[in-house]
């Protein structure tokens, strides 16, 4: 999970590192927090938008407001525009910062070199994209050896109290980052200022599988927190969706297929209502309650499609599914575009959908032709 | 270990009395995998499907094992592997904390890398109508529909996909010579690169068949070793997940989905592979044809 930048700000003073004062204004509380905003900021203020994105600035969702009166004009603006597909719901105003220089420094893990590493930039976050930045490659015991990280920083040419300092804060980092089950710690930019190192932003993402934080993802739709609670349901088997604006309702599996799939759809002109990925073989009520939930929404109908299945059991995909249908009191022969689950338990997958007169395609009709023949279908064709 | 890995091998299974394990070990002992025993720390002296459980790895003599414990177990088991001289371990676990997985791999280095390691997130490792590890094809008899024996080889990212491929190739009579789900992780203990390597060696493979997906760098750094070292057999892939391309920073899928900017992005990586030489797939109705001409 990725950390707004508030939330990172907030998680890396309380770990000692000297973030600019700020303040957090909502959309709907802006007027009744201006009282206490104007005593905690002095202007010119920088106001940026919080959202799960980064270039936020080329996006126009970092503004300096210079004067006390631009302030509610200016905020009412920015709470009402779209950046990267999504309205932002807070606002994080800051006291600007008069800096030296502009560092970049990151911590997290490379899937090239297998391992974590340490990123450093003395020209901030551009010569970083440019692939021109330093890397020191690190092992998860790199905390213990300031010394290493110091040469390292010799090396990219830093001196004196300058050398000592941002060894020092990157020794933090590498414990921060280890010891939260951090996947990403990233200051871009680290302000050098007179009275030291200042985080400008940071971006962090946290383990899924080790989030012990206490940070709330705050842009979870109604639909993706719903389908949350259907999956945790029981343990057995998983189903992960996530929402799109389109008409077509998937059911697909398992991980690398749904993204087969997803594209397969766009490719053929469809608009799929959500992403989705079941598999792990779940059970029948799991799959009931997301083929309610994908319903619940306006969609012309449901591609059920998966790869040939190494141990989900295709009589209880059917079984969910139609009984899903039924439930929503809905024709299972009109809502399903096509039924392409190959694998275990494929004969009573077969007889369950054909007292519905759903036909069964197999592992003969591949991915592609199945998403094809699904739409054509659901356009009546 | 890779190219070694027959149906004479000497596999175990640590976590054997879990119950996907106790499914799968019986899948593999069905399909001639030479299964020898087990291990399950506190559960010595039990028998599984007739084989003998162990507490622990250096009571019995074997080459490869596949791990399948619950996540907060994998480290442990992993390393008590690589330390009992396991030649390959094939990590089905997923879920893994990814440090746990820095620190697995880490721990290998310092031991010299005798072990090789694939996954964690793995299916497993087939060759078709010989011999399988892990849990890949599911029983004996959707294991033979799915997987036949020939000349290409199958590296995937994702598991389900590698029997996917497989079943395609396997309906317009096209075989198999192995077939390994690498893991759908954003850090892999055997990468595309690693595989392709031990395999260009390989007397039954005659070329590749990629299943690649958004995210990380495996098939960047790939298409990077081709262009400088050059490749005696010919490679073929398949990139899944064109539209994360325009959603960056969401993951979908696998934990490694996440494209950053232009890095990770499906895009990049078919420009690299067409520059060193991959045909890349658009459909996956094209790669019969393909892969057929290998």
């Amino acid at each position: 999970m990725r950390l707004l930048e508030y939330q990172a700000k907030d998680f890396l003073s309380k770990a000692g590192f000297t973030v600019p004062d700020g303040f957090v204004v909502e959309k709907n509380t802006v007027e009744r927090d201006l009282g206490e905003l104007y005593c905690k900021i002095s202007f010119p203020v920088v106001a940026k938008v919080q959202i799960p994105m980064g270039r936020r600035g080329l996006a126009g969702g970092v503004r300096i407001i210079s004067h006390q009166d631009e302030l509610v004009p200016v905020l009412r603006d920015m709470f009402n525009r779209k950046y990267y597909g999504f309205y932002p719901e807070k606002m994080l105003l800051e006291n600007k910062i008069d800096y030296n220089r502009e560092l970049y420094l990151g911590v997290t893990y490379d899937s090239g070199r297998r391992g974590p590493v340490l990123i450093f930039s003395l020209a901030g976050g551009i010569e970083v994209e440019r692939g021109e930045s330093k890397i020191l490659e690190l092992t998860t015991m790199y905390g213990n050896y300031p010394y290493r990280i110091k040469n390292f920083f010799i090396k990219c040419g830093l001196k004196g109290k300058q050398l000592i300092t941002v060894t020092e804060l990157a020794r933090k980092m590498i414990d921060v980052f280890f010891n939260n089950n951090l996947t990403l710690l990233e200051i871009n930019p680290f302000f050098e200022t007179e009275k030291g190192y200042v985080v400008g932003d940071a971006r962090i993402e946290v383990d899924d599988e080790s989030n012990q934080l206490g940070y709330e993802n705050e842009f979870k739709s109604e639909f993706e927190k719903r389908a949350e609670k259907i999956d945790s349901l029981d343990y057995r088997g998983t189903a992960r969706l996530v929402e799109f604006s389109g008409d077509i309702g998937l059911i697909i599996g398992g991980g690398g297929a749904s993204l087969t799939i997803f594209d397969a759809v766009i490719r053929y002109g469809g608009s799929p209502a959500n992403y989705c990925e079941v598999g792990g073989n779940p059970t029948v009520k799991k799959v009931t309650e997301i083929t309610k939930l994908i319903l619940s929404r306006k969609v012309k109908g449901l591609l059920v499609i998966t790869n040939v299945l190494n141990n989900t059991r295709v009589d209880l995909i059917a079984r969910g599914v139609i009984k899903g249908i039924l439930e929503c009191g809905m024709d299972p022969k009109k809502v399903i575009g096509i039924f392409r689950v190959p694998g275990a338990w494929e004969e009573e997958g077969k007889k369950i959908l054909a007292k519905y007169g759903i036909p069964f395609a197999g592992r003969e009709v591949s991915l592609d032709e199945a998403v094809k023949k699904g739409l054509e279908r659901l356009r009546g064709e | 270990m890779l190219r070694e890995l027959n149906s004479r091998t000497k596999v175990i299974v640590q976590g054997i009395t879990g119950r996907e394990a106790m499914v799968f070990t019986k899948d593999m002992l069905d399909y001639g995998t030479n299964v020898v025993g087990g291990v399950t720390p506190g559960k010595g002296g039990m028998k599984v499907h007739g084989l003998p459980v162990y507490d622990g790895v250096n009571e019995i003599d074997a080459e490869v094992s596949v791990i399948s414990v619950p996540p907060a177990f994998a480290k442990d088991a992993v390393m008590e592997a690589i330390e009992a001289g396991i030649k390959l371990v094939v990590l089905v676990t997923e879920r893994i904390p990814r440090k746990d997985v820095a620190e697995i791999l880490e721990f290998n280095r310092e031991m010299g890398e005798e072990t090789k390691i694939v996954g964690p997130n793995s299916l497993g490792v087939i060759k078709p109508e010989r011999v399988k590890v892990g849990m890949i094809g599911g029983s004996i008899e959707a294991t033979r529909k799915a997987y036949t024996k020939g000349n290409v080889a199958i590296l995937s990212r994702s598991g389900g996909m590698t029997t996917e491929l497989a079943s395609l190739l396997t309906q317009q009579d096209i075989g198999q010579s192995i077939c390994v789900s690498i893991g759908g992780d954003p850090m892999v203990g055997t990468t595309f690169q690693d595989a392709i390597i031990e395999l260009e060696k390989d007397k039954d493979t005659k070329g590749f068949l990629l299943f690649c997906e958004p995210g990380g760098l495996q098939e960047e750094l790939l298409a990077e070793y081709i262009i400088e070292r050059g490749i005696s057999k010919p490679v073929c892939a398949f990139i899944a997940g064109k539209f994360v391309d325009s959603l960056p920073g969401r993951r979908f899928g696998h934990a490694g989905v996440i494209v950053h900017g232009k890095k990770g992005s499906v895009e990049e990586k078919k420009r690299l592979f067409e520059q060193a030489g991959v045909i890349v797939c658009e459909t996956l109705s094209k790669i019969p044809e393909v892969v057929e001409e290998f």
